[in-house]
């Protein structure tokens, strides 16, 4: 055999990645992933341009692109869209489009803080609740299905109640709702995994439980909580905004896309644009995470393949022309891969063994 | 004094349909640099007893009885902690059956190996990860440089039993259990690893205790075999004189059930029946349901280890001379033959 040929196996076997980088690779496969994706990071951008505006350059670029966004003209109420105001304005006069920009500021900090909250919080628990078993188990996952139980907004509007209205208690508040789901997909995890040899050989090399839990099981469960997250960011900003529109939560000037739908409520039927671009917004945004979450649960579940088998076989068609060394029946028996009888084993064992010699 | 020395040890497990009595009094001694062969069918008990010595047991099983002394230290007096820290890795180091199961997925091998290297040794993490290098090299992988940067699922069955080994040599240890290390191995691997095991026994000194259940491997590579059934040992000596005058039933059975070159297959004799199982085991002689040689007292007695030759012994009560006679007469020595209470009637009269 060429030695062409032994790289290639070795490249093919480079390809199959297991865990978080290799979801992230499958992920090309899938339009609708990458759409979210796409609308993800320019979200992403549109938050970090704003905040950078506001915190070191005083609304510089926002000023000169659009308008500021916290400028009252009452002149301008209720304008319809324009060329000078691409979506109108509000009862002040305030440009919609430049608050909207800077509204993703606040929903992408409230979903990403507050499910920061809840992904730490839910996986430490729920890692050790399911680590330790017995009692503490009982104890820590009885507790946190009690607070499971409640509707998330009527807590979150309970908590915003005792904690009074600000933007770090809408982050508390949504972080601490959302421990419990982060608690129990970790905890299922965690206990398929604490049975695999990989940890009881760890436990026969003597390292202490803390290791084990932190080092060896939690990264094995990671990426299914993963999915959970970006999925729930989605329900976590629709929550903020639904906080904000019943008046707890974000307080003005600040433009927050929640905010902007209550006070478009007075004048629905003569600025309807101040309610739907915000609206449309938040529709955006949520619907941006869920399709990015949902390519990520496909991608990570072994069952499902996001890459349609037509396209599989085009792949491996344009593989085969492009490198003719392919056509080697071992090297492209991919369904034996694996296998005891893999081709591929032999092949790496062969060569183990002349390297012995 | 024997770097290894394991008396009465006695793991239960206790399960809804009763007591599992997977350990049920094993004696052996492993000697310094020395490899003893713990070999007998699945269930027998092997990887329990291995287990228990580094009290891997998880619940529902429990170490209830038994001394275990290694290199003068008692390990069933120690605690959690003392074992982990002193004993687990360092003195004692594992590897473990099914090399694809047991590095985990997530790191790369360099960096297991130098994990436990870190935790064990006042290395710094520098250090570690060249002496994790340096193993990998010891052990037979190509570019260990390279190869100790990359994840376990590039590597072959082989390749990672031979990073298992590594790491089980990480912390110099006196002794290595090796737990069915090449079960899940095709043939010419196995024959790799073991000629590597051999290589490590005979440069670093280190004793090795193989569990298996594959007498070929015993062949190759043990000073001594211990055979066990139904969480006892049957026997033990060392491995020409076992091979060669087999004096328990069960060791004798097992030879002829085993496929050699020189043997045609239709010669085989398997052993029939299946092994009883350990929650009710039978009374007396444990073997003497699939005994073709059982007689009336085999069910009342628990047979003592019988000493039959030098370092060798045989548990059954043909070797003692009282009951060569026609008709046994009425023992008096309850001491070496203890009948197990609990399940020793009902047993008797359920054949």
């Amino acid at each position: 055999m060429s030695t062409d040929t032994s790289t290639n196996i070795q490249n093919k076997e480079f390809e199959t990645e297991s865990g978080i980088l290799a979801t992230i690779k499958e992920l090309r496969h899938s339009g609708t992933a990458m759409g979210g994706l796409l609308i993800v990071s320019l979200l992403l951008v549109m938050a970090i341009v704003s905040t950078v505006d506001i915190v070191l350059l005083d609304k510089a670029i926002i000023k000169s692109l659009f308008a500021d966004p916290h400028e009252m003209n009452t002149l301008q109420i209720y304008a319809p869209p324009s060329m000078e105001h691409p979506m109108g304005t509000d009862q002040y006069g305030r440009d919609v489009l430049a608050r909207i920009i800077y509204g993703s500021r606040v929903a992408l900090a409230i979903g990403i803080i507050a499910v920061g909250i809840g992904f730490f919080g839910g996986v430490t628990l729920g890692a050790f609740s399911a680590y330790k078993g017995g009692y503490v188990d009982d104890i820590i996952m009885r507790a946190l299905e009690t607070l499971y139980s409640i509707p998330g907004l009527v807590l979150a509007m309970t908590m915003m109640a005792i904690l009074g209205p600000s933007i770090y208690n809408l982050f508390f508040a949504y972080g601490i709702i959302g421990i419990p789901a982060y608690a129990r997909v970790i905890r299922s995890e965690v206990l398929s995994i604490r049975e695999e040899e990989y940890i009881d050989a760890a436990k026969a090399a003597g390292l202490s439980n803390y290791k084990i839990l932190f080092r060896e099981i939690i990264p094995n469960g990671l990426s299914a909580v993963l999915v959970q997250a970006t999925l729930s960011m989605g329900s976590v900003i629709i929550g903020a905004a639904a906080l904000s529109f019943l008046g707890f939560g974000v307080q003005p000037p600040t433009a927050s896309w929640g905010r902007m739908l209550n006070t478009a409520q007075s004048a629905l039927l003569i600025a309807p644009w101040v309610a739907i671009f915000p609206g449309l917004m938040i529709f955006i945004t949520v619907m941006g995470f869920n399709m990015l979450g949902d390519g990520l649960r496909d991608a990570m579940d072994p069952r499902t393949s996001l890459r349609s088998p037509k396209m599989e076989a085009l792949e491996e068609y344009a593989d085969r022309v492009a490198d003719p060394t392919k056509a080697d029946p071992v090297g492209s028996d991919d369904w034996l891969a694996g296998t005891a009888l893999s081709g591929k084993d032999a092949r790496n064992d062969a060569t183990d063994g002349g390297e012995r010699q | 004094m024997s770097l290894l020395e394991v008396s009465d040890l006695r793991t239960y497990f206790y399960t809804e349909a009763g007591i599992v009595r997977a350990v049920d009094g094993v004696d052996f001694e492993v000697e310094a640099g020395e490899s003893l062969g713990l070999v007998g069918e699945s269930g027998a008990g092997k990887s329990v007893t291995v287990k228990s010595l580094l009290g891997l047991i998880d619940v529902p099983g429990k170490v209830v009885d038994g001394e275990i002394y290694f290199d003068g230290q008692a390990l069933h007096e120690m605690s959690e902690q003392e074992l982990r820290q002193n004993v687990r890795g360092s003195d004692i180091s594992f590897v473990f059956q099914d090399p694809m199961s047991a590095l985990n997925p997530v790191h790369t091998v360099g960096s297991q190996i130098a994990e436990v290297v870190e935790y064990h040794t006042d290395r710094t993490e520098a250090e570690a990860w060249e002496r994790a290098v340096t193993l990998l090299d010891d052990v037979g992988i190509p570019d260990a440089e390279q190869r100790a940067d990359q994840y376990p699922h590039e590597f072959s069955g082989g390749m990672r039993q031979r990073v298992l080994i590594a790491m089980a040599l990480s912390c110099d240890p006196k002794l290595i259990i090796a737990d069915e290390p090449t079960t899940a191995l095709d043939v010419t691997i196995q024959a790799q690893i073991i000629e590597l095991f051999e290589e490590i026994q005979e440069k670093y000194g280190t004793a090795i205790v193989y569990v298996t259940h594959d007498l070929g491997v015993v062949r190759e590579v043990c000073d001594r075999v211990a055979v066990m059934y139904l969480g006892k040992i049957v026997e033990s000596a060392p491995y020409d004189e076992l091979y060669q005058d087999p004096h328990h039933p069960y060791t004798q059975m097992l030879m002829r059930s085993v496929v050699t070159p020189d043997r045609d297959v239709s010669e085989l004799e398997p052993i029939q029946g299946t092994m009883p199982s350990a929650v009710d085991p039978p009374s007396g002689c444990r073997f003497r349901t699939r005994c073709p040689r059982e007689f009336d007292e085999c069910g009342r007695y628990e047979p003592p280890r019988i000493q039959v030759g030098e370092n060798h012994d045989s548990a059954c009560l043909l070797h003692d001379e009282q009951f060569e006679r026609e008709e046994p007469a009425l023992h008096l020595d309850s001491g070496a033959a203890e009948t197990d209470s609990t399940s020793g009637s009902r047993g008797a009269y359920d054949e």
